[in-house]
């Protein structure tokens, strides 16, 4: 582990705190975080818009370093359940190997290119993040496991959606869109390019004023998320609760993930704002997160729409709710 | 050769895409390329090649027979692909015919931080080191997937290359079979020279150049191009011998210009300084300095004596394979893929659902093996390979043989090949009056459940290039965006019937008996009133008939329904538009057929003639 940390620390991943903009993204990674029992997060965007480096930062700032548990397009089943080490086995010495779910337990789970994945191992996924528990019943093997992570998955909607069933499982979703903003755009191209040069110094042997203070930056920030966490039980959800139902309903969400979703969601942001009381507003800030991918429409769209309508439409039932 | 040593110096510029490249001219740019690499990265570079039958096994590594290895005859083999952090020059001499698996082990792999391989019990995680450079037609960017091209930073092209002297060339290389070895391309000393000073430096971006940079672009669609042009920039100022150390926005330009690119806001691009004008692509052919790099390409020299003033272009063996450095020039349009149609299958980088009607046959291309449970369409080799590796427990001390498992079974992953399809003939000059999208909507559901392929034929389209014969457009599905617009055409004049059902009668004739065709049902739908006017001979000579046809166009339209007949798993059936007037020429088109033959609504309640 120690020499994958090494190697991983050689890997050149921009800090989580260089990453300019994408409010709603690293707010969703962050609630996440606060609260694991969320499910997870997907992100969806067109190319280049900087979800898999986002991720890789996240978990790196929030992991001590280490980047997160990856789960590539090329994985098998027996690297995603577990199966027997080959090598072990060819000396006569069976040995069994865990799985990426079970390497994963109380950490993040990333998926890239969730949508290109085989349908198999998306069924196994789905399995896993609807009961909390792997069951590995193959080569001889039987054993259950309470297998707590956080699921991300990126994926691009050109090449396709996801099942309606796989998308509830993600607690939230971002529709990530690139930075418009010309000043951000400005600075996110400088960020990237200084973080390469500097890179290429510290590999050097120099020493990097921009990284380290960028990584400081990154430890600030990550403690700020570790009290919210801490504090978050503490903060009272109660009010609100009416609110998260009506407005499940107003959307259409079927089952009741949605408004359970919406409210830890909230209560989670009201603990990051280092409040005591989730609000309204609180809830209205992350309606989108919750709600966007479980309503009806999502099932004849790969890319999920929030539109300023749907801001308004929140509005009122705040407004009606009270 | 400029945008090769940018890619060269930067690694995030090292995917590059050349359009309309031969496969010659892509050979040698690797060879130059592998030659830079080794000089940036400071070790011996190899090339692997990918093409249309790579697997997934042999891109990531499977288990493989050991016979040298006495104590252990399985091992693991890596795959083409590696898994670790060695330099490698990946080389796909065509992007529009790589194999499906290669296509997603690109997507993983290009532009990535880091890598990762979890199969088959192993595990890896590094970070990939690998250079890409690619061929494609300009023609074929509409078959390919978006997401796939954008991984390719750096867009070149190769078109000029076929302006060169080519006698010259084809003089050299006839001088070079005589030699007895092949050289590989080589550096000029001077460029090589140039390269390992402008590692040394790494010039600033001001904030500048990166406002001008983003001027190249119009709209947000993430910050790739951006970035691309900027770093392509960074390694223009790198080469620029050191006189700035600052990245200028002369620099953007100086590289925008490169690939192709305009400005997109008003601003004027800056005059380039005269100490970079060697960078300048167009930079006529005045004899170069040795320290500047030289992208001039070389037809510009107006004669052989003026070639042997420019000592950068001079190989070092007149013999050599290829005579001339090969040169490739900016290209008009960098991403063709904003403005072509799109004619790729729907999600085309997933992996393929088993749709094969006759399980036992294998039809498509093996992508990789996957677990069965059923023994069809074995991978054999993958199964005894995959029980090797249980054998140390499975047999006893003195135990002889393989032993077999059902969970060693492996059956062939294989990609998505039609087998059936949907055969349209319509004619354009009959749809007027009827219902005909009602009637033809049930096939064309069925052509989408079964994941037919689709060939329609156009009869008397106003689209028509030739008015006198009829057209085919044949897509891989019928979710292919062209066979929409296809059957959304008007109608035009003519009604060449015969030569429809002519262009008809031979792709089915293709698609049911040529070679390993996968089609094993062909439904074929006519939707005409059967009033052909153009006789099929005249449509074959696209020559207007001199002479009265009369009925000469309906019988000859007859005359190949006829032969349809005779072919064997084609379902004909003919839409019925029921016409005013010669309403029996449908039916007796069904007949000829031997077709079904269903009535379409009319629009119009006909007034009875008496």
């Amino acid at each position: 582990m120690a020499q994958q940390q090494a190697e991983q620390t050689k890997i050149p991943v921009l800090p989580y705190s260089l990453i300019v903009g994408q409010a709603s993204l690293k707010l969703a990674l962050e609630l996440a975080y606060i609260m694991p029992r969320l499910g997870g997060v997907l992100l969806s965007g067109h190319r280049g818009t900087g979800k898999s480096t986002a991720v890789r930062a996240f978990a790196q700032m929030v992991y001590d370093g280490e980047l997160p548990v990856t789960l590539p397009i090329n994985a098998t089943e027996d690297r995603v359940v577990g199966g027997w080490d080959v090598r072990e086995m060819l000396q006569k010495n069976p040995k069994w190997k865990d799985g990426l779910l079970l390497e994963a337990t109380n950490k993040l789970l990333y998926v890239d290119e969730i949508n290109l994945l085989d349908d198999h191992i998306v069924n196994i996924i789905l399995d896993v993040t609807a009961t909390g528990k792997l069951v590995v019943a193959r080569d001889g093997n039987s054993e259950s496991y309470d297998v707590p992570f956080t699921l991300v998955g990126t994926m691009n909607p050109e090449e396709g959606g996801l099942r309606p069933q796989l998308l509830d499982r993600f607690g939230l979703m971002v529709n990530v869109t690139t930075e418009q903003d010309a000043t951000a755009r400005l600075q996110a191209l400088k960020n990237v390019l200084t973080f390469e040069d500097e890179w290429a110094k510290r590999e050097a042997g120099e020493n990097s004023t921009f990284l380290d203070n960028a990584e400081a930056q990154g430890r600030e920030l990550f403690d700020q998320l570790k009290s919210a966490q801490e504090e978050m039980r503490k903060v009272n959800a109660d009010k609100i609760l009416p609110l998260c139902v009506a407005l499940a309903t107003e959307f259409k969400v079927e089952g009741n993930r949605g408004e359970r979703v919406l409210a830890m969601a909230a209560r989670a942001y009201a603990a990051k704002e280092n409040q005591s009381e989730v609000t309204a507003d609180h809830v209205a800030k992350v309606a989108p997160l919750a709600l966007q991918h479980r309503r009806p429409t999502m099932a004849q769209n790969n890319e999920a729409v929030w539109s300023p309508d749907d801001d308004e439409q929140v509005q009122q039932v705040i407004e009606k709710v009270g | 050769m400029q945008g090769l040593a940018c890619a060269a110096l930067q690694p995030g510029l090292r995917s590059i895409l050349v359009f309309d490249s031969s496969p010659a001219m892509l050979e040698t740019a690797v060879g130059l390329w592998a030659e830079m690499l080794a000089i940036t990265t400071q070790g011996s570079v190899q090339s692997v090649y990918l093409g249309p039958t790579e697997t997934e096994e042999s891109l990531w590594g499977s288990m493989s027979l050991a016979p040298e290895n006495k104590t252990q005859p399985f091992v693991w083999k890596a795959g083409l692909l590696g898994n670790d952090s060695a330099v490698r020059i990946v080389v796909i001499p065509d992007l529009s015919r790589l194999s499906l698996s290669a296509a997603r082990a690109c997507i993983a792999l290009m532009g990535t931080e880091v890598a990762q391989l979890e199969r088959y019990g192993h595990q890896a995680r590094w970070r990939s080191q690998l250079g890409w450079i690619a061929g494609c037609p300009r023609s074929q960017i509409k078959f390919l997937s978006p997401h796939l091209l954008d991984r390719f930073a750096l867009r070149l092209s190769g078109q000029e290359f076929q302006r060169r002297d080519r006698t010259t060339a084809l003089r050299a290389w006839f001088a070079s079979l005589e030699t007895p070895q092949t050289k590989e391309p080589t550096l000029p000393t001077e460029l090589r020279q140039q390269i390992e000073a402008a590692q040394q430096q790494r010039p600033a971006l001001t904030d500048a150049a990166c406002e001008r940079g983003l001027a190249y672009f119009s709209d947000g669609e993430g910050l790739r191009r951006e970035l691309t042009l900027l770093r392509l920039a960074q390694s223009q100022a790198q080469l620029d011998k050191g006189k700035l150390s600052k990245v200028m926005p002369k620099h953007v330009d100086l590289a925008a210009r490169m690939i192709g690119l305009k400005l997109v806001s008003t601003e004027p691009e800056e005059p380039a300084l005269p100490e970079t004008k060697t960078l300048e692509p167009e930079a006529e052919a005045e004899p170069l300095q040795p320290e500047s790099l030289p992208d001039t390409p070389i037809e510009d020299t107006p004669s052989q004596e003026s070639r042997s003033e420019t000592p950068v272009y001079k190989p070092d063996s007149e013999a050599e394979f290829p005579s001339t450095p090969v040169e490739l020039n900016p290209v008009q349009e960098p991403y063709p893929e904003d403005h072509t149609p799109t004619e790729r299958e729907s999600a085309s980088l997933r992996l393929p659902a088993r749709r094969f009607r006759k399980a036992t046959m294998g039809r498509g291309p093996v992508i990789g093996v996957e677990p069965t449970t059923v023994p069809q369409d074995i991978a054999w080799v993958s199964t005894l390979l995959e029980a090797a590796k249980y054998q140390a427990m499975r047999t006893s001390e003195n135990g002889a043989g393989l032993t077999l498992q059902p969970t060693d079974l492996r059956r062939y992953r294989r990609a998505a090949v039609p087998e059936q399809l949907l055969t349209v003939v319509l004619d354009y000059t009959c749809l007027k009056e009827c219902q005909w999208q009602e009637a033809l909507l049930p096939y064309l559901q069925w052509a989408y459940i079964e994941r037919a392929s689709v060939c329609l034929v156009q009869v008397g389209a106003a689209t028509a290039g030739q008015e006198l014969q009829a057209q085919k457009v044949s897509a891989q599905s019928v979710l292919v965006p062209r066979v929409q617009v296809a059957l959304e055409q008007g109608a035009g004049l003519a009604t060449p019937l015969a030569h429809g059902l002519n262009l008809a009668q031979h792709s089915l004739r293709h698609a049911l008996q040529h070679g390993r065709s996968a089609v094993q049902q062909a439904v074929l739908v006519v939707l005409s009133d059967g009033r052909g006017n153009v006789p099929l001979e005249a449509s074959q000579m696209n020559r207007k008939p001199t002479y009265l046809v009369n009925r000469q166009g309906i019988e000859d339209a007859l005359q190949e329904a006829e032969q349809i007949r005779r072919l064997k798993q084609v379902e004909a059936v003919v839409l019925n538009p029921q016409p005013k007037y010669y309403s029996e020429l449908p039916i007796k088109l069904a007949q000829a057929l031997g077709a079904k033959i269903a009535d379409i609504p009319t629009l119009n309640v006909w007034e009875v003639d008496r």
